[in-house]
């Protein structure tokens, strides 16, 4: 698994540099970078629906398993969504000349980061771990449930200046072909890594957790 | 043994009435909502004073300042409803004697008379000190009802976590502000839009948006509220 | 005569890492007084605040009756009294408004009862006083009233006497006696004096 993500990895950068061609509408080779961003983006939203599952699962089953996994997600999030913020940020100063206009979408990845901050801020706050498990998953559930209006409302009401979606941005051009394809070989490589970080640091915590009871 | 529970809305009102007695004899909550509010007011006005920005983005500015102002007067008034409960120690007399959906309503029914209130009395100070006229009261006053609605059942909701955390003044703005972002961007435009212009057409839209941002609010903490409040 | 009694099976709880109950079981029905004994930090607020719904079990049940039927969660507040050292009432509120409202919150109101229980206590000439003024011994009285003006079928008490006077212990016993004939009544402490009152004990931290 580990040896098939580390070879995805690589094969999905060479693609994006040297598979796809130059889009059109776009300076330079500035258009890459969504090669990155978008599955960043993608993966920090990912990243709070799963945790928001597993707050539901901790609520029922009153098992710590699912608050670590929680947690370990909202923290990777947290780094996803800075990564998105800043890729985003460098391709709108190169595009639209502004590093930070309050584009809906960046206040969508914003309000995740202050959620995502929050939730630890709740966490660090609470000593007695049982609270602690049982507030943050309600903490999660609840701004996942109010969540949906900032990353889904709020970018079709507004005006946008991002693309919708996927990138196609003001030449109107529909992603095809080669683009297409190392768009996904990128979806694919960011959601991997993701997925592998998160399961050796939930691993990781769970071990602590396991031998902190045991010590006992 | 007779079992003459009551019913929820006398329980509602029962519990409200308290909250109010008790707010009543100590004014902790009204005192530092007010004042801080006009503190607010008064470097607000200081600072930018009435004639400082162009008429155009007059409503802009000056809608965002006054959401901006309850906003922060509610993170210190509206937390206290179940932080003061820990504080007092009478958060198990509370548990035992009553049920969490009526403790809940009763007290988001105080929290949004409280800011409600409050912003009635300080929007016309607002109005006055800044020389902001609004063209369309009757729409500003419905788009002000229905943003404090959500931000009182979403204040409610975080102070009953709050109180079960240390630093409890700190952390309820950090929790309350991204969860209650898309109401601020929205009641600030919406207020804007009902104070420079007679148009209406925008008010149905925003008006959706806030009432389904309240309601799924309210429903969301009364399922998790239980949650919360018996560990 | 209600026939009312509670079982407890297998009660274990933790407070994350820390174990505090392991397997505790019993049974106690009307006219028992259960003493939870053990030394500080062995479980007896916590296992008094799990039987009466403030806690839930991490593993194990308890289960509650009143003439057979079983008394679910949603009806707790009116079955149940509690009384416990970590509890206050509202400061700002006077005695009488505390009672009043406690008491109507669960849908009784006798006010009758009320004065009743005040005079026994003593504490009639101070009931529009507000609870802040009143001494750590008068708090601890009211507070024993106010959890059994609704008479309720199950009594959890948590250091009862703590700050009482002897004339405060005399009113508890009074309070004690009168719920034997009431169903369940069952005490936390470390306190000898109040072991008299049981006829039944579970003892914590062996």
């Amino acid at each position: 698994m580990i040896y098939f993500a580390f070879f995805w990895v690589a094969f999905s950068i060479v693609l994006s540099f040297l598979y796809a061609p130059p889009a059109e509408g776009f300076k330079g080779e500035s258009y890459r970078i969504v090669f990155y961003h978008v599955p960043v983006a993608w993966v920090s939203v990912l990243a709070f629906f799963l945790s928001a599952y597993n707050s539901f699962m901790y609520l029922k089953k009153k098992d710590y398993l699912y608050d670590i996994k929680s947690k370990s997600l909202i923290s990777l999030g947290l780094l996803f969504s800075i990564l998105a913020t800043i890729s985003g940020a460098i391709f709108a100063k190169i595009e639209w000349g502004a590093y930070w206009n309050w584009d809906p979408r960046q206040i969508s990845i914003t309000l995740l980061l202050f959620i995502y901050s929050a939730y630890l801020i709740l966490r660090s706050s609470i000593e007695n771990p049982r609270r602690r498990a049982n507030l943050s998953s309600v903490y999660a559930l609840f701004s996942f449930f109010l969540v949906p209006f900032l990353v889904f409302v709020i970018p079709r009401v507004y005006f946008s200046l991002h693309p919708d979606l996927i990138i196609s941005s003001k030449g109107k051009i529909q992603m095809f072909g080669p683009i297409l394809h190392t768009f996904l070989a990128n979806l694919i490589s960011f959601t991997l890594i993701f997925l592998l970080i998160y399961k050796i640091d939930w691993k990781i915590d769970y071990e602590i957790y396991k031998k902190e009871m045991s010590d006992e | 043994m007779e079992t003459n529970q009551l019913n929820l809305a006398n329980k509602i009102i029962l519990i409200f009435s308290k909250e109010l007695k008790s707010e009543w004899r100590s004014k902790v909550s009204i005192n530092s909502i007010v004042l801080f509010s006009v503190v607010t007011l008064v470097l607000i006005s200081y600072s930018i004073g009435p004639y400082k920005i162009d008429e155009n983005s007059k409503s802009d500015v000056f809608s965002a300042l006054l959401m901006l102002s309850l906003f922060f007067s509610s993170s210190i008034g509206l937390s206290r409803v179940f932080v003061k409960e820990v504080e007092q120690k009478t958060e198990i007399t509370l548990k035992i004697s009553s049920d969490p959906l009526s403790i809940f309503l009763g007290k988001f029914l105080f929290n949004f008379i409280l800011i409600f209130g409050i912003s009635i009395i300080i929007t016309p100070l607002f109005c006055i000190l800044m020389e902001f006229f609004i063209k369309n009261l009757c729409l500003f006053l419905s788009i002000m009802f229905i943003s404090m609605l959500g931000l009182s059942i979403v204040s409610t909701f975080i102070s009953a976590i709050v109180s079960k955390a240390s630093m409890k003044g700190a952390l309820f703005p950090i929790l309350t502000f991204p969860i209650l972002m898309p109401l601020i961007l929205e009641s600030t435009k919406a207020l804007s839009l009902s104070a420079s212009s007679e148009d209406k057409s925008f008010f149905l839209q925003s008006f959706l948006i806030l009432i389904s941002y309240s309601g799924i609010a309210f429903f969301g903490s009364i399922i998790l509220f239980e949650k919360v409040w018996k560990e | 005569m209600p026939f009312c009694n509670i079982k407890a099976k297998n009660i274990h709880f933790s407070y994350g890492k820390e174990n505090i109950l392991k397997g505790i079981n019993f049974e106690v029905s009307e006219k028992d007084i259960l003493i939870i004994k053990g030394p500080n930090g062995s479980g007896k607020s916590t296992l008094i605040k799990l039987l009466s719904g403030l806690l839930t079990v991490d593993k194990g049940e308890i289960e509650y009756y009143v003439e057979d039927k079983k008394i679910e969660k949603s009806e707790f507040n009116i079955f149940f009294g509690f009384c416990s050292v970590e509890q206050n009432l509202y400061e700002e509120l006077t005695v009488w408004e505390n009672l009043y409202f406690l008491s109507k919150l669960r849908g009784i109101i006798l006010k009758d009862e009320i004065e009743d229980y005040l005079k026994k206590a003593e504490l009639f000439s101070a009931k529009d006083k507000y609870f802040k003024n009143l001494s750590s011994g008068m708090r601890q009285k009211v507070k024993i009233i106010s959890s059994i003006l609704h008479k309720p079928p199950f009594l959890f008490l948590d250091e009862p006497s703590t700050n009482l006077d002897e004339k405060g212990i005399r009113f508890l016993s009074d309070i004690i006696e009168e719920q034997k004939f009431r169903g369940i009544c069952i005490i936390a402490t470390n306190n000898e004096n109040e072991y008299i009152y049981g006829n039944k004990s579970v003892e914590l931290g062996k």
